[in-house]
Parts: structure tokens; C-alpha cells; sequence
């Protein structure tokens, strides 16, 4: 998904991961999209598979923003 | 945004207040210019009070000064007639169909009829732009009372045939006194049976500003999440719900606009009122069948384009029961429609 040639800088690892977060997000609305689509086609069943794969990529949106929320308040505290 | 407003030749006969026969000039300039929302073009009050008295059919005429404009004495008994025929029925007529009614009850013959009666003469007969149809002078215009009890309680349709009780009962306008003429109205749109209300367009403000203050809090509070969790996915949940309904009214006018124009493109009147009166008239019954059937055809397109608005909405909600729920509803319309589309080529056939 992430798309960076050079090696993960860590300096920026909240950044991408809130790029991550948005790429989820983005793949939520899309898949409204797609649910019309099924829903016109009459394929309950790949509906009931969506709104599953709905419910995981929420879970991990939120795990992943309280993970951001978490570590980047810590990650101002240095040793000095 | 279109309003039912009266034409000009309109305008000033709802100048002349019951009784009066003659008016200075000064002061049908004063009550003009208080009515001229409803004057069409935004001209020169004067000036358009000159034109009025310069057109061939005027209801006025200037009087024995210039200072002076009087109605003119309308005579003719067919006015009479007409005149009683609108109010029995309640309901504006073309001059077509209020010729026929007359043709059946009166001595006279089509050509004397229609070159009598020129309801322009006659005070008490009204037209709005963009409408054929006469309305009676005594009428009020019911729209802005439907409107505001309907953004009131929230209502974005309504069944026409409960659009008279709500108007006799719950804004106690009494129902020969006030006509109600969504179609002239940008505000109202009639589908089928149903009166959808745009209460989005006017109350865009009103149902913006509950769900910012809702989420106002959520933005705040999202550092403790854990707690507040339940909060802002209420919050959530009353965008959604809002965001779904502006998507239904927005998708149903747009699966309006294209469905329409190709099959009932020049009916400024609603559908009902086809039915209604085109029924009355010579129209073979098997054409009105036909008609009746597109009809109830697009209705149930127009109601599959809305679900598919709900199912996004559902989809957010994790809702599957309520998808399956619509799924059967469309199947059925589905089949309904097929059914109706072999009824209608059966019918072309013969």
C-alpha cells in the first residue's frame, strides 16, 4: 500500500500512518460504491462480505488512531 | 426558485378588493407595489399599470379622469356560470375544459361561447404564470402554509390525498378559501401519489447547524477517545442520517429530472391532475390505461433509485437485516415492473 522507495524514515512514521488511516477511508466510501453496485445486481451475500470487511477496516482505523493518538504524545518526551 | 406567481393582468385584479368597482390611480400603484413580489418581471410599476390599461382585453379601463380606473361591468351570464362552476369544484380549469362544462349546460353555441367569455375581462378569475389554468381571485394561495408546517415537523413527503385534511385541519385554512398549487412550486414535487417537500434547499441552515454542534464536541473530545467513544458515533449517527435524507431527495429529483422529460415532458400539471381530468375527457380508456401503467412504471423506478440512497445508508450502519429487507422490496418491484412493461406491450400489440 505505501508506495516509498526509500526506506521508512522514522521521523515520519505517524505521517504515514495517518496516510495509511486515509487510504482506509477512502477505501470505506469506495466501497459504498460498490455496495449500490451489488445491491443492483442482487448479490446479497458479497454484501454481507462487505459489510464484514467494513467492520474490520474500521477496528483497525481505530486501533491504528489510538496508536498514533498514543505513541506521538510520547515520542515528545525525550531523554533530556 | 419558482413560486406560483399571478400574471400581470392577475395582479390587478387581485388589486380591486371585493366591492369595489373603481380605485384611484394612486392607490393601485400603492397596493401593486405591495404585491410585487408576485409581479413577474421586475418593471416599473407605473409602468406596467399602463400596459394593463393599453392591452386589447383589460379588465380595467380608465375611468372619467384620468386619475380614476374602474373595472369593467362584465355582464354576460356565462361569467356567472364559470364563475359558479370554479368555485363547486374547487379546482382551476383551463378555458377548454370550463368551455365543455358550459357547453353542456347553456343555450349557446361553441363559437358565441368562446368569444364571450374571456375570462381576462372578468375580476374574478386569476391565472399564474406558466399555468394555463383559471383560478378564482378569492383563492389564496396555500403554499407557504403547506411549506412551513412541513419544515415545522420535518416532513419531507406527504400523501396528496392528506395534503387537503392537513390544510382544513391541523392549519385550519378553510378548504374553500385556500387552494394549494405545489406544481406552480419549486419547493413541492409530486411523484405519483406522494408530495415530496425540498425542505433541504430552505432549511439547508436549520439542518446544517444540528449536526455541526454535534460534532463540534466529537472533534474536541476525540484525544479521550475510549469514553467518548459512544458520543461521537452518535454524533456520527445523526450525520449519516441527515447526509442519507438530503441523498434521497437529492437522487429522487435527479432520477427525476431523468426520468421525466422523455416520457411526460410538457406536463406543467402534476400527474394527478392528468389522471383527474384527462379521464373526463374524450381520451380512448385504453390510452389512459397505458398512461396509468408508465406511470405506476416510473413510480417504481424512481422508488428503486431511492433505495439505492438507503442502502448506502444502511451499509454505514452495518444494517444487513434492513438491506435484505429492501433487496425483497426491490425483487417485488422488480417483478412488478416487468409485469406492467408485458401488460403495456401486450396493450401496443392490439
Amino acid at each position: 500500500m505505501i508506495h516509498t522507495a526509500t526506506p521508512i524514515c522514522i521521523e515520519k512514521r505517524f505521517d504515514t500512518l495517518r496516510g495509511i488511516i486515509s487510504q482506509y477511508h477512502e477505501r470505506l466510501t469506495q466501497m459504498e460504491a460498490t455496495v449500490v453496485e451489488l445491491f443492483a445486481t442482487n448479490q446479497l451475500a458479497a454484501i454481507s462480505k462487505s459489510i464484514e470487511e467494513k467492520h474490520r477496516i474500521e477496528r483497525l482505523v481505530k486501533k491504528l488512531e489510538h496508536f498514533v493518538e498514543h505513541w506521538e504524545e510520547a515520542a515528545e518526551i525525550g531523554i533530556d | 426558485m419558482r413560486r406560483p406567481a399571478y400574471t400581470t393582468l392577475s395582479c390587478i385584479k387581485k388589486v380591486f378588493r371585493p366591492g369595489e368597482r373603481s380605485l384611484p390611480r394612486t392607490d393601485i400603484i400603492d397596493r401593486l407595489t405591495d404585491c410585487l413580489p408576485y409581479v413577474s418581471n421586475g418593471q416599473d410599476v407605473e409602468q406596467t399599470l399602463t400596459e394593463i390599461l393599453q392591452m386589447p382585453v383589460s379588465p380595467v379601463r380608465v375611468g372619467r379622469t384620468e386619475a380614476i380606473i374602474e373595472l369593467l361591468p362584465v355582464s354576460h351570464p356565462v361569467f356567472e356560470l364559470a364563475y359558479r362552476y370554479l368555485r363547486e369544484i374547487h379546482t382551476p380549469r383551463t378555458i377548454e375544459q370550463i368551455l365543455q362544462k358550459l357547453r353542456k349546460n347553456s343555450p349557446l353555441s361553441w363559437n358565441q361561447l368562446t368569444r364571450t367569455l374571456v375570462l381576462e375581462q372578468d375580476p374574478r378569475f386569476v391565472q399564474f404564470e406558466q399555468d394555463q389554468r383559471w383560478y378564482l381571485a378569492e383563492w389564496q394561495v396555500a403554499n407557504d402554509h403547506v411549506f412551513a408546517y412541513a419544515a415545522r415537523n420535518q416532513m419531507d413527503r406527504i400523501a396528496l390525498r392528506s395534503v387537503l385534511p392537513l390544510m382544513e385541519h391541523e392549519l385550519k385554512l378553510s378548504s374553500k378559501e385556500y387552494v394549494f398549487v405545489p406544481e406552480l412550486d419549486d419547493r413541492f414535487r409530486m411523484e405519483g401519489e406522494n408530495l415530496y417537500i425540498c425542505i433541504a434547499e430552505d432549511g439547508a441552515a436549520q439542518a446544517d447547524s444540528v449536526p455541526v454542534t454535534a460534532q463540534e464536541p466529537a472533534v474536541e473530545q476525540l484525544a479521550q477517545t475510549e469514553v467518548m467513544e459512544a458520543e461521537a458515533q452518535t454524533a456520527a449517527a445523526v450525520t449519516d442520517a441527515t447526509a442519507t435524507a438530503e441523498a434521497v431527495t437529492v437522487t429522487t429529483e435527479a432520477a427525476e429530472t431523468a426520468t421525466t422529460p422523455p416520457t411526460t415532458n410538457p406536463a406543467p400539471y402534476p400527474k394527478e391532475d392528468v389522471t383527474m381530468t384527462t379521464m373526463t375527457a374524450t381520451q380512448p380508456v385504453n390510452e389512459q390505461v397505458e398512461q396509468l401503467i408508465r406511470q405506476a412504471v416510473s413510480l417504481l423506478e424512481t422508488r428503486n433509485q431511492e433505495m439505492q440512497a438507503e442502502v448506502v445508508g444502511h451499509f454505514q450502519q452495518s444494517n444487513m437485516e434492513a438491506i435484505e429487507i429492501l433487496m425483497k422490496e426491490k425483487h417485488k418491484n422488480e417483478q412488478a415492473a416487468n409485469g406492467l412493461l408485458q401488460v403495456i406491450s401486450a396493450l401496443e400489440q392490439q
